[in-house]
């Protein structure tokens, strides 16, 4: 499979969950995993362009697919405008639901790049944060919907 | 006295984003789980399916076969290792609990664990898990305080029945200001167990050197120092042994904090016997079977006033579930000194009980007793407002003001109140409401099945007592935050029945004897108990600050942060002091070998205390350095100043003499440090006013939230942004708890809600856009000005949710009423439908 645009490979136990595997082989900790039964989120990457809870994926199931992680965001030293948006309106306080929460709000902004704040709510619906009450989590995605329609970058990524 | 309250400005300092957060959005934050060492071995812990059950035998033979099994411990191997029981705060009102890390002869909760088992492979854990049998008998289950006050079952045969504490709060004579009051409510209220449910859970990893017998703990905990020190008086080895870190960590909310856990100490030992890393990461089941919980609070309570709507007296009789109580149990007598909150009540009868249960042991969960008593006294302010025919908010107001004004430092509630009505334009959401009530009552359900409904509450508590009432204990009610630290009157445990419960010897954090200060202290002399020269008190907290020779400097704090931003308001501290740029400064924590001493993240201290450390540090610092440049430049040391990352003339702030590392290059000074350990003078705690507006669906008995507004008083704000989002968290959390959140056992003792799906904390689409306020007062006793802020919007929104829903049942005529919580759209529906069918269309006499 190739993740964050790098081809790579391994061999696991059959019963090997993809976000384990992101983990554990790959080494790419900031995928979290905070329920281990789907509800929580912390544990969304991109598979083929769409968002999937990595828990609820075996990672014999993403043979071949292109996968995309917290850490395929920022170009180097420069930030992902979702990644700035969240810093830029404090848009988390611990950040372990952070890199889940990424990968729903930049879904939901290449489906959708102009977002009502109820269309929001409904995006990041399925990843849990116990710590912003989502206030400045919805103000950070709209933020990042205005930067990334100006600046036409980073939408048409991942 | 009165004194004018200024809004102070945000710092000009304060960077737009926090400093912590571009490791946490590229993957890079460091959390327990994520680490892994060589050959690390997972644990995985055998946990009891029973409430309450005899233990027989513990079987491994059949997990011993497995290639990934590598070793087991029972409760039986943890005596014959001499390991301690888990420790308890050595408060004298808490009954002493003798439970061990691995259940010994019997198990008292289902999920407690019995047995433990180290695995090579992470995968194997649970497939181990299931092999090891244990063979049980279960006995009778005590799952309610009814039944624990009937004794149904002892839990703890030394106890021989299963109070453990009972407290009180007292003044004046409430019997008889309620005899001849104008008005009088009585209402039955209540608080559900409720989790902390922090999205990370627990973790730990120990590596043991056996050269130094010497263990590298890294642990998912708010007091890494807490944590060594218990480590070390449970496995009886000195506190230098133990060198515990946390990095970041994925919120914590009270479950991480003081509570015993039994893991960490299991990890130790495997760690030690096997020479092998030892890691355990709960699962979310886990974290909800064991993972300390918080409220399960219940209260009668009679209010009284005049006929001119004062406040004449409280009567209020708490009880609490502490299932099998843990390492702290000071959140129900919380509850009773923080009740009275901003009123200033002359005549009070508050009394608490608790009683230990057959559940996972309740633990401070965001708020602490808080929540509870906020929750306990503004639902019946809110009945009694109404039954004196005031508008709650005129109500609020008649009651929360005094004659003299605030005190100096203490938050003003009638301006609190009066910026509430402006900044959430009450007069459009009445007008909101009568619309939404007509349009119901007009057009009938089919048509339009929306209520309104508005709630407010107050938190803080009024912190300067008039002189006159002759309180005998003053302060103690420090109201807006979840204060670990409250002392007043106690009994001890048990009340008249029963012994107080073994107390054993060595189980002070740090082993160094309790120093608990008795109840006529004055609030600055109140410390944590097991406060002594080594172990510092609650109020305390350390700082040391350090410049090196490349002109940067190093805040190392004892607090923990794990998602509050104190590196960066630290950093913004220490950079204000020392007139450092802010990019200059680095902020260190959770390190017992980089910081010996320290207190931890917890009950809103960090800004306040770690802050007012951080500033004193700060200033000896400067003070030296301020020396050393007279000495280098020639320059009087009175006349200089430090600014703009060097000294300057006080008098021509703008021309920079020397830079910093100029200095200390001359003096040949590689490094120049100053340290703090700081102790408040007294308790400070945010205030607020809350006001809720929400609509009801009557046919579904559904509730949303439209509209939330805080006024708060944080005293001074170091970083707002950060401050607002403690507050958006914290009423979030009380959100979840007021209408959703509920932990459920059946009677056998099974908890019902281990997952997310059954334990449902807030999505996005159930939380309103939470809108802050400030009307702040500087704190007089911390040196930032700071107050503690992590809990009050938890403390307020609570009553704020159900006294709008209360709000729009009453339009409805039937005198439906909920005032136990969570109010699910089950139980709102439950009491529109009791209601209709009993006494159609009449108003209750309540």
């Amino acid at each position: 499979m190739k993740v964050n645009g790098k081809q790579v490979g391994g061999t696991v136990e059959p019963r090997t969950l993809l976000v384990n595997f992101i983990r554990d082989d790959l080494g790419l900790t900031g995928t979290h995993v905070g329920c281990d039964t789907g509800h929580c989120g912390a544990c969304t990457v991109m598979v083929d362009g769409r968002t999937v809870k990595s828990c609820m994926v075996l990672a014999v199931q993403a043979r071949g697919a292109e996968i995309l992680t917290v850490e395929g965001l920022a170009q180097g030293d420069k930030l992902h405008p979702i990644q700035e948006a969240f810093w830029k309106n404090h848009g988390l306080q611990c950040g372990f639901c952070t890199p889940g929460l990424l990968m729903s709000g930049l879904y939901l902004l290449q489906r959708n790049p102009d977002p009502t704040d109820e269309e929001i709510r409904r995006g990041i619906e399925g990843n849990l944060c116990r710590c912003t009450g989502y206030v400045n989590v919805v103000k950070s995605v709209r933020a990042a919907s205005k930067s990334m329609r100006k600046g036409g970058e980073g939408g048409a990524r991942a | 006295m009165t004194m004018s309250v200024t809004t102070p400005k945000q710092r000009e300092d304060a960077p737009e984003g926090r400093v912590e957060d571009r490791r946490l959005l590229t993957g890079k934050g460091r959390y327990v789980d994520d680490l892994k060492l060589e050959g690390q071995a997972y644990m995985g812990m055998v946990r009891s399916p029973y409430a309450h059950a005899k233990i027989n035998s513990i079987d491994f033979s059949k997990a011993r076969e497995s290639p990934d099994f590598i070793a087991s411990l029972t409760g039986e191997d943890l005596l014959k290792e001499g390991v301690q029981p888990l420790s308890q705060n050595p408060w004298p009102f808490q009954k002493r609990a003798k439970r061990y890390h691995l259940a010994v002869g019997k198990a008292r909760f289902a999920g407690e664990p019995v047995a433990a088992i180290l695995v090579r492979d992470k995968n194997s854990v649970e497939d181990l898990i299931d092999l090891v049998e244990v063979d049980y008998d279960s006995l009778p289950v005590v799952t309610t305080i009814e039944e624990s006050k009937q004794n149904k079952a002892i839990i703890y045969e030394d106890w021989g029945n299963n109070a453990s504490l009972t407290s009180e709060v007292k003044k004046g004579d409430a019997e008889k200001a309620i005899a001849s009051a104008a008005f009088v409510i009585h209402a039955r209220e209540g608080i559900a167990r409720q989790g902390a449910a922090p999205i990370e859970p627990h973790a730990v990893l120990v590596e043991y050197d056996s050269k130094q017998d010497s263990y590298d703990v890294w642990a998912t905990v708010q007091s890494v120092h807490g944590t060594r020190d218990k480590l070390a008086s449970e496995l009886k080895k000195p506190k230098e042994k133990f060198h515990v870190r946390v990095m970041d960590m994925g919120g914590g909310f009270g479950s991480k904090g003081a509570q015993s856990y039994p893991e960490a100490p299991l990890a130790c030992i495997f760690a030690r016997r096997t020479g092998l890393p030892v890691k355990w990461t709960a699962t979310r089941s886990e974290e909800f079977l064991e993972a300390a919980s918080g409220r399960d609070e219940y209260c009668d309570i009679t209010l009284a006033c005049d006929k001119n709507g004062r406040i004449v007296a409280v009567k209020a009789s708490v009880e609490c579930d502490l299932g099998v109580t843990g390492s702290q149990a000071h959140m129900p007598t919380m509850t009773i000194e923080t009740m009275p909150g901003p009123y200033r009540i002359p005549n009070q009868d508050i009394t608490v009980a608790a009683y230990v249960t057959n559940k996972m042991p309740i633990g401070p969960v965001r708020g602490a007793g808080g929540p509870e008593g906020c929750y306990f006294i503004e639902r019946a302010v809110d009945l009694l407002a109404r039954r004196a025919g005031l508008d709650p908010l005129e109500f609020r107001r008649r009651n929360v003001s005094r004659r003299e004004g605030p005190a100096e430092g203490e938050a003003d509630f009638r301006l609190l109140l009066d910026t509430l009505v402006k900044s959430s334009h009450y007069e459009e959401l009445s007008r909101w409401r009568s619309d939404l009530h007509s349009k119901f009552a007009q057009q009938g359900p089919s048509h339009s099945s929306l209520i309104g409904g508005l709630g407010v509450s107050v938190t803080g508590s009024d912190e300067s007592e008039d002189e006159e009432e002759g309180e005998d204990w003053s302060g103690a009610s420090s109201g807006g935050g979840g204060a670990d630290g409250g002392s007043k009157p106690w009994q001890p445990g048990g009340g008249s029945s029963g012994g107080a419960g073994e107390r054993w010897a060595g189980q002070t954090p740090g082993g160094s004897g309790a120093a608990w200060q008795s109840s006529g202290d004055s609030p600055e002399r109140r410390t944590w108990p097991g406060a002594s020269e080594e172990t510092l008190g609650f109020m305390s907290e350390t700082a040391r600050v350090t410049l090196d020779k490349e002109g940067k400097v190093t805040v190392y704090t004892g607090s923990s942060p794990h998602g509050q931003g104190e590196e960066t308001t630290f950093a913004q501290l220490a950079s204000e002091e020392l007139g450092v740029p802010l990019k200059d400064v680095t902020v260190v924590w959770g390190d017992t070998t980089l910081i010996p001493r320290g207190i931890g993240t917890f009950g809103s201290r960090s800004a306040a205390t770690g802050g007012s450390a951080v500033i004193d540090a700060s200033r000896k610092l400067k003070a030296q350095l301020v020396v050393r440049a007279s000495e280098a430049l020639g320059v009087d040391a009175k006349s200089l100043d430090m600014r703009g990352g060097g000294f300057v003339r006080a008098s021509q702030p703008d021309a920079v003499l020397a830079t910093l590392n100029d200095v200390l290059v001359k003096q040949r000074a590689d490094e120049v440090s100053a340290s703090s350990v700081f102790t408040l003078s007294g308790l400070s705690y945010s205030s607020g006013v809350h006001l809720c507006a929400l609509t009801l669906d009557v046919e579904l008995g559904k509730v949303k939230i439209v509209k939330y507004f805080v006024v708060e008083d944080c005293g001074r704000m170091i970083n707002k942004a950060i401050v607002e989002g403690q507050l958006h968290g914290g009423v979030l959390h009380a959100v979840g708890g007021a209408l959703f959140e509920r932990l459920a056992y059946d009677e056998e003792g099974n908890l019902l809600s281990s997952t997310f799906m059954d334990y449902n904390i807030p999505t996005a689409l159930d939380s309103p856009e939470v809108q802050v306020f400030h009307e702040t007062t500087p704190s007089t006793v911390t040196l930032d000005g700071a107050k503690g802020v992590g809990e009050s919007g938890t403390n307020g929104a609570y009553a704020a949710v159900i006294n709008a829903l209360n709000d729009a049942l009453s339009q409805l005529g039937t005198g439906a009423e909920v005032n136990m919580v969570p109010a699910t759209p089950d139980a709102v529906f439950r009491a529109l439908n009791a209601k209709r069918a009993k006494t159609p269309a009449a108003r209750d006499s309540s």
